[in-house]
């Protein structure tokens, strides 16, 4: 299988008068971590459903592996298989009137794998991220939130797909905890070869494990490199005001 | 709990209550802080450890299902029961004043800035006259940081941004001139560089009128980059209290200990492969309210556990060379 990596050439969108991307053009190497920082409303989010092909471009252009995104459901369905995310608020990306168990069927049906298969797959990916077997049988709203978004990276995976976007994965999660998942996102990451995006107000975060960053303000790429250059060299006034408006932890050495 | 004498607000003893269908437990149990005048104390605690439970208990406005058992507040010489239903009702406004979380929901938005600002002042200060008014509240807007005060006055809370929304809740705060500031979460959901205003702004606030500010947060980083003091509440209970550059650069409490080494700093070393790199966690989880390990509540996640610490609860005591740093753990004298 050809290494999948995301290729975007001055991708424009407007929202009625309001530029909400200017011209963003970023080149995500298969296989690496890939941060994208910056406040809210810098278009972090808008670029994301642009990859996905949840956004049109007003002008522009997005590649995967070389190949620009197809429109209709055919374009959909190839899509899917490349480019998972893992959304914000997990709670919500799992259908309220659906159990935990007919949702990962959907992927069955999406991937024309039998059932039986995917169930199998979903089983293993279950036991391997931590989520006790149970949950097939429970609705979204009977699950924590540290578990839906658990639930998420597995149907994520078991589309098998070259990219995972996780769009801020510690948002909402206790400080004890949140290690937890992003272990958890590195190991996987390693185990499937993937190529990693994520999104994350949290600049601590993203210094450690992304291996590229983006910093986007209103809607324009400030700045762009190796994350150790991004973060502990920043050559924007912006990325260097980001970082020092972040509170700076003092503890002891020896933690 | 030790009483510095300079100190400027002082929580002792709070116990709430909380009846629910499965059964009725007490999610805050004997909750002391000790604010002194001009200083920011940080209540950082995860999810569930019960303490915005405090600052609701404060403001006298917890949930019907809860009841406030035990609980003084001490405001320079005057002493309220918290137990007593209404003790704290009138000091809303005039000694309490409060920031909170959600600046989205927090401001009313069929008023404008100017109706907000003026209640708080007439409460604290009837009678004033008009031009007076309008002079402080002017002043207010301008000493938060916002500028063209004098037209913000008649715009509504969606004309202005979340940052700017945080300043209008401490400019009604500061022109009820509080003797207790609480600030639960005020900078969640707001930008680092705007946090970073937010919280330079509720400094000026204390500095400028002297009042005891009640920090009320998750992030660790905010706390020793901004607080004085620090109180660590775990599953509702405080489990170390003191200055934040004592506990921050020796921690004494293994849960302490734990939460710092979780927290990731911008500044730390980083791994020049970024896919090696792993995060520490707090193995375990809270316990069941209704259902409170006899010993230490912290003691299932320990890392520092011994046979006496799962037998009866340990108390919350002061270090020996230090008479404002207090540790509930017995082992406090080992974890280094």
């Amino acid at each position: 299988m050809t290494e999948a990596s995301i290729t975007v050439t001055d991708a424009r969108v407007s929202f009625g008068r309001v530029q909400v991307l200017k011209g963003v053009s970023l080149l995500v190497p298969a296989g690496t971590c890939f941060g994208i920082i910056g406040e809210s409303g810098s278009g972090k989010t808008t670029l994301i459903r642009a990859i996905l092909g949840l956004q049109r471009l007003q002008s522009g252009q997005i590649l995967l592996s070389g190949k620009p995104l197809q429109p209709g459901r055919t374009g959909a369905r190839l899509r899917a298989m490349t480019v998972q995310a893992i959304l914000q608020d997990s709670t919500a990306s799992l259908s309220p009137r659906r159990r935990i168990g007919q949702l990962l069927d959907e992927v069955s049906e999406v991937l024309a794998e039998p059932k039986d298969a995917t169930r199998a797959r979903a089983a293993a990916l279950f036991d391997r991220l931590g989520i006790p077997a149970a949950v097939t049988d429970k609705y979204a709203h009977q699950i924590s939130g540290g578990q839906a978004r658990r639930v998420c990276v597995a149907r994520a995976l078991l589309m098998r797909p070259r990219v995972l976007i996780a769009d801020e994965p510690t948002a909402g999660l206790d400080v004890s905890v949140q290690g937890d998942l992003l272990n958890l996102l590195q190991e996987i990451r390693v185990e499937h070869n993937l190529t990693l995006v994520v999104v994350s107000h949290n600049l601590a975060v993203i210094r450690q494990i992304a291996d590229q960053a983006a910093v986007m303000c209103r809607g324009e790429v400030a700045e762009v490199g190796d994350a150790a250059q991004v973060f502990d060299a920043p050559q924007s006034d912006y990325a260097r005001s980001l970082l020092a408006a972040w509170p700076r932890l003092h503890k002891p050495a020896n933690l | 709990m030790s009483v510095d004498p300079g100190a400027g607000v002082i929580l002792s003893d709070l116990r709430v209550r909380f009846a629910t269908r499965a059964g009725s437990y007490a999610s805050v149990r004997d909750v002391g802080l000790t604010i002194g005048s001009g200083r920011i104390l940080g209540l950082v605690g995860e999810s569930g450890s019960g303490k915005s439970t405090v600052a609701l208990a404060l403001l006298g406005l917890l949930a019907a299902n809860a009841t406030v058992e035990t609980g003084s507040l001490q405001i320079g010489p005057d002493t309220y029961d918290l137990a007593t239903p209404g003790a704290v009702t009138a000091l809303r406004g005039r000694k309490i004043a409060m920031v909170f979380q959600d600046p989205f929901t927090a401001l009313n938005p069929v008023f404008t800035i100017r109706a907000h600002l003026e209640e708080g002042l007439s409460r604290r200060e009837p009678g004033l006259a008009r031009a007076e008014k309008q002079a402080r509240m002017v002043q207010a807007l301008a000493d938060v940081g916002l500028d063209q005060p004098t037209q913000r006055l008649a715009q509504y809370p969606h004309h202005l941004s979340g940052g700017m929304r945080q300043r209008v809740a401490i400019a009604m705060a500061l022109l009820a001139k509080p003797d207790l500031l609480i600030a639960d979460e005020p900078t969640t959901a707001l930008d680092a560089t705007v946090e970073a205003q937010v919280m330079q702004q509720i400094c000026a606030l204390r500095d400028r009128i002297g009042c005891s500010v009640l920090l009320i947060t998750h992030s660790l980083g905010l706390v020793t980059g901004y607080c004085d003091d620090i109180a660590v509440m775990y599953a509702g209970e405080i489990m170390e209290h003191g200055p934040v550059a004592r506990v921050a650069a020796s921690p004494k409490h293994p849960y302490t200990k734990a939460l710092l080494a979780c927290e990731i700093g911008i500044d730390e070393p980083r791994n020049p492969d970024a896919r090696t790199t792993r995060f520490r966690i707090i193995r375990g989880d809270l316990p069941d309210p209704l259902h409170l390990p006899t010993g230490c509540i912290f003691a299932p996640r320990c890392d520092f556990v011994i046979a006496a610490c799962t037998l009866s609860p340990p108390p919350l005591i002061a270090q020996p060379d230090a008479p404002d740093h207090l540790v509930r753990c017995l082992r406090a004298g080992e974890v280094t």
